[in-house]
């Protein structure tokens, strides 16, 4: 009988996980739709977002998600107001307003009353223009989604090697991309589940499990080793069937293939960047063991802080005074640092003040918010020719990134045809241009109202307006989401543009952000 | 007898401290050194902080600044907190809105940090409704007590008006669409406060109705509240009754 029940608490814990989308379909509110698939569909949208190349979603992504899904299988409008509604209430319970689920049982196993906690989602950045948080899937949301395709997670990084092996003998590179992706995403897991224990020994040493933490180092250490062998063969197979397709001849499809897997091949590359890294959070891991456990020693007196019953309770009842009250909040506070009149700014060099000549006019000299600059000022006209010219710049450069992953300026301008090239490349602004461009990055595509009401048109160096002008024009460009604009790694690092001058630029790489690589 | 090194690196942590508030990713070099060298730490923890009256706490690779109680150099009055919370000088008395907002303050930190077995926040964020029932509950017991009637000499006010200030106002104003810009409902309050908190990067506001902590407030929390000798010399501000006017 006993045997039956061996690891019956993990058994348990991988059935709660499921239990919050279940809840949902005994909510009273939207009984219409049925909100376990819905939940579901939310879920998967904030996975999609976590895979390479995507920014992580917000409660905009999930409603207008929400509202596309049902006007698809439900072939019902619902307005953005509502969708927007939706969002926040499905969002709230797969979150439980901000609290652990808790999930209690008898365990059978030890004849005990028995509970877990977990969330099913976690905060991702914060978007402070517009106030958004972004939402990743915790490690028991994850768990639960690739359950429902039958992966084990111990296996995870393992499975995925094969199955792209696989793809990419079969010549299925779409899939073999994917598959990559989903390889990130579990060296990431993997990652963040290191950092997890870190914040754990952060937050409490004496709850820290010397076991547990021996176990997460033979496991990078084992993972690393296996893994790192597996993406060498990976790259080697790579490398064999490029060649294969290179010596097969020059045939559409075979050019296409080519195309697909080299994208495969970076990616890949990407991943293993990113699982070298591993190394380094190692270090980084044992390093932090060892200050805290000496930390943990010094402040044995350290006790426990529930704000609640001690602070607030009392306050209530007591009738406490103001300055008492204050006093209570004042170790959160930043230094009140107070800025004084320094005499010595008197011998500081002074701006000097032009005198300017008195108009004399009938009418009072108001500012008007119809004041305009004549459009006969050379100086405006040379503006205007230069502005359109910058803007044509950026649909060539960011035009080409709306299909692709990543381009350097090498490709774009190899694109181009041969006049426009020559014209390009012997524009002297071309070259401030790019010196700009690369200065803005991280350059983001995705400006709320407000952000881009606050960026201004200028003289100089006004790229982040024309930016925004020409996403107000064409708003396709969001899509983009964030793109890094840096100097070349692999390959030529700079070019050499216009033959007659000896121009040289460094060629920039522009690529749309992944998550961490 | 201290080094030169010792004392040039312990004074440059303090800048940098008064300068930023915390340590960052740039001043990695800087912390490892300090972390490396005793007698700067001694110099910081034995003159510095006492002469100072500041506290320098220690998370990870992290350094954190924060004043000691009644910090008259580097700590804020009343009035400075009014104008960086912005709340408005009108017919209300000022001790009484300060309440308030402190007591918001202490509220929200309530809502995180309120578990006996685990050190730690409870929850990853609170709706500001919740808040706002949480406040409106509290606030119904505060100046029920022998201390109810008491005027507060200083700001005129007792605490029952508190409780009675804020059931006075709607819980929304919805002629506003953004709640932030009002001041005449409790929510609109509660964001005031909440943007203060947001300023002082303890917390993070999303979509203008839920407060997220950050790591520094948990750190904070843990490091200065969790401590036994402080928490005792907090708890006896508490313990402080008013005396009475007759």
């Amino acid at each position: 009988m006993h045997d039956a029940l061996t690891g019956f608490r993990d058994r348990m814990k991988n059935i709660a996980g499921f239990w919050p989308l279940f809840r949902l379909r005994e909510l009273r509110k939207y009984q219409e739709f049925d909100l376990l698939a819905l939940g579901l569909g939310v879920l998967l949208l904030i996975l999609e977002h976590m895979l390479i190349g995507r920014v992580e979603c917000d409660h905009g992504d999930v409603a207008r998600f929400l509202r596309e899904s049902i006007h698809e299988a439900y072939g019902q409008e619902i307005t953005e107001e509502e969708s927007r509604e939706l969002a926040s209430y499905l969002l709230s319970q797969l979150r439980n307003d901000g609290r652990a689920f808790e999930f209690p049982y008898r365990n059978l196993e030890t004849r005990e009353d028995d509970r877990h906690l977990f969330h099913l989602i976690e905060n991702g950045t914060y978007h402070v223009a517009s106030g958004q948080i972004r939402f990743k899937l915790s490690d028991v949301g994850l768990d639960l989604l690739f359950k429902t395709r039958e992966m084990y997670k111990e296996l995870r990084i393992s499975i995925s090697q094969m199955l792209l092996r696989q793809q990419i003998e079969k010549g299925v590179f779409e899939d073999a991309l994917h598959t990559v992706e989903t390889l990130g995403l579990d060296v990431r897991q993997l990652r963040e589940e290191i950092e997890r224990m870190k914040m754990g020994i952060k937050r409490d040493v004496s709850q820290f499990s010397l076991t547990k933490y021996e176990a997460m180092l033979s496991l990078i250490r084992e993972q690393f080793d296996k893994e790192r062998q597996m993406f060498e063969e990976l790259n080697n197979l790579i490398r064999d069937t490029r060649s294969n397709y290179e010596m097969k001849g020059s045939g559409e499809r075979e050019e296409m293939a080519l195309n697909r897997l080299v994208e495969v091949s970076q990616r890949l590359n990407q991943v293993q960047n990113l699982h070298n890294k591993l190394l380094v959070d190692k270090l980084d891991l044992q390093e932090l063991v060892l200050e805290s456990l000496e930390e943990g020693i010094v402040s044995g007196f350290r006790s426990k802080v529930n704000f609640e019953r001690e602070f607030l309770d009392p306050l209530v009842q007591n009738g406490v005074q103001l300055e008492n009250v204050r006093r209570l909040i004042e170790p959160l506070m930043s230094l009140n640092i107070r800025k004084r009149f320094n005499v010595h700014k008197a011998f500081a060099s002074q701006p000097v003040q032009k005198i300017v000549e008195e108009k004399q006019s009938d009418t009072p000299d108001v500012p008007t918010d119809e004041w305009q600059p004549s459009q006969e000022d050379p100086k405006v006209k040379l503006k205007n020719i230069r502005d359109a010219r910058y803007k044509d710049y950026l649909r060539m450069i960011f035009e080409p990134l709306v299909s692709n992953q990543t381009f350097n300026l090498h490709d774009i301008l190899q694109a181009l045809e041969p006049q426009k090239l020559y014209d390009v490349v012997n524009a002297r602004d071309f070259y401030p241009f790019l010196v700009q461009l690369h200065q803005m990055s991280p350059i983001n595509f995705r400006l709320d109202a407000e952000t881009k009401a606050k960026i201004l048109d200028s003289d100089e160096t006004n790229l982040p307006y024309l930016l925004v002008q020409l996403l107000n024009e064409q708003p396709e460009f969001e899509v983009l989401g964030t793109v890094l604009v840096e100097v070349e790694h692999n390959g030529e690092r700079s070019l050499r543009l216009a033959d007659e001058e000896a121009w040289t630029v460094s060629n920039f790489r522009f690529y749309k952000e992944g998550l961490y690589v | 007898m201290y080094s030169k090194e010792s004392v040039e690196r312990a004074i440059k942590l303090f800048i940098l401290l008064l300068e930023k508030g915390e340590t960052d990713e740039k001043d990695r070099d800087l912390v490892f050194a300090y972390k490396e060298d005793p007698v700067a730490q001694e110099i910081v923890s034995q003159m510095i902080e006492k002469e100072a009256g500041i506290k320098i706490l220690h998370v990870g690779d992290k350094l954190y600044v924060t004043p000691s109680l009644d910090n008259k150099v580097f700590g804020y009055s009343n009035e400075e907190l009014r104008v960086k919370m912005g709340l408005r000088n009108d017919n209300v008395s000022m001790g009484l809105k300060l309440y308030l907002a402190y007591f918001i303050i202490l509220a929200t930190l309530a809502m995180f940090y309120n578990s006996d077995d685990l050190n730690t926040k409870v929850r990853q964020y609170v709706p500001i409704e919740e808040l706002e029932q949480y406040v409106t509950e509290k606030l119904h017991m505060l100046g029920t007590g022998d201390y109810g009637q008491y005027l507060s000499a200083e700001y005129e006010f007792n605490f029952a008006q508190v409780a009675e200030y804020w059931h006075s106002m709607p819980a929304y104003d919805e002629t506003l669409t953004n709640q932030r810009m009002g001041h005449k409902s409790r929510v609109s309050y509660i964001l005031k406060v909440w943007s203060f908190l947001e300023e002082e990067n303890l917390a993070k506001v999303a979509v203008d109705s839920e407060i997220h902590p950050t790591d520094k407030l948990d750190h904070m929390v843990r490091k200065y509240y969790a401590h036994q000798k402080r928490k005792d010399e907090l708890l006896a501000l508490i313990q402080q009754k008013e005396i009475f006017y007759a």
